[in-house]
């Protein structure tokens, strides 16, 4: 994987590739590279959990909401429906919104519906991944 | 047109027809609905591959990546969400033992969702709209 590092220089820049595709810059001495990496893929996965979350609020079509990561980023998971074509596509939506808070940002967004797993969709969420909380129970 | 593009567009063509094909055989066991889902996907993905090739020289390293080129690219980007329909259709049936696609549904991921992708990329190239 390439992480991006670079060093320009004694007490220069250090940009970093997070996991997640965002460069971010910081000042710091070596060692602290994995955890500004780190520190940065996990602020980005939250937010993008909660701005999910915040959108999704009180839709009852979905009814739940997880996050994972993979080689390519992270992964978006809705368990949602059983939902009709119109619905499904409706939540793909949830895309535009956002690609348009997080550009560059790589990661993908899969409504896992229902309608297809005869015995629930939740199997259908990558294993490992963390349910971010999408209302108050 | 190049001939990397002419590649894209041949084998997205080969795997629609696949699919198509595949939903055409009445009978078949097992079923073959989520492969439907899987060809028609990679067929999408060629087709976006043509475009991106042709327009840009871009050759995206993963399905991540593709799927950004097809949201930030006027030409295509329309017919994103038929994409990422696919797309999530494609993986589930790729890696979730427990997902399974009813023949319509299957039969609408390649009629409507990759008819969608196909002739966005055919008005972007500038080629003719498919008449399947």
């Amino acid at each position: 994987m390439d992480m991006g590092f670079r060093h320009p220089g004694s007490g220069g820049a250090l940009t970093v590739r997070s996991l997640y595709g965002r460069r971010e810059s910081c000042y710091g001495s070596p060692g602290r590279e994995v955890d500004v990496i780190a520190v940065a893929a996990t602020e980005t996965r939250q937010e993008m959990g909660r701005v999910l979350a915040e959108a999704i609020g009180q839709d009852p079509a979905v009814n739940e909401l997880w996050v994972s990561e993979n080689y390519d980023g992270l992964y978006f998971w809705l368990v949602a429906g059983p939902l009709d074509d119109e619905d499904e596509l409706r939540l793909y939506g949830l895309y535009d919104l956002l690609d348009e808070r997080f550009p560059g940002i790589d990661y993908q967004l899969h409504v896992l519906n229902e309608r297809h797993y005869p015995n629930g969709a939740r199997p259908g969420v990558l294993h490992g991944a963390d349910r971010v909380p999408l209302r108050a129970s | 047109m190049d001939p990397r593009t002419v590649n894209h567009l041949r084998t997205g063509q080969r795997n629609r027809d696949l699919a198509r094909a595949l939903l055409a055989q009445p009978g078949l066991a097992p079923t073959p609905w989520e492969w439907v889902a899987v060809v028609a996907f990679y067929a999408a993905v060629h087709y976006v591959n043509a475009y991106l090739w042709e327009a840009a020289r871009i050759a995206p390293v993963n399905h991540t990546q593709r799927r950004a080129r097809v949201n930030a690219t006027r030409a295509i980007r329309r017919c994103r969400h038929s994409y990422d329909r696919l797309q999530t259709a494609g993986y589930q049936a790729r890696y979730d033992e427990e997902f399974a696609l009813a023949e319509h549904v299957a039969g609408r991921l390649v009629t409507v969702e990759l008819r969608a992708v196909e002739a966005a990329v055919m008005a972007a190239l500038r080629l003719p709209a498919p008449t399947w």
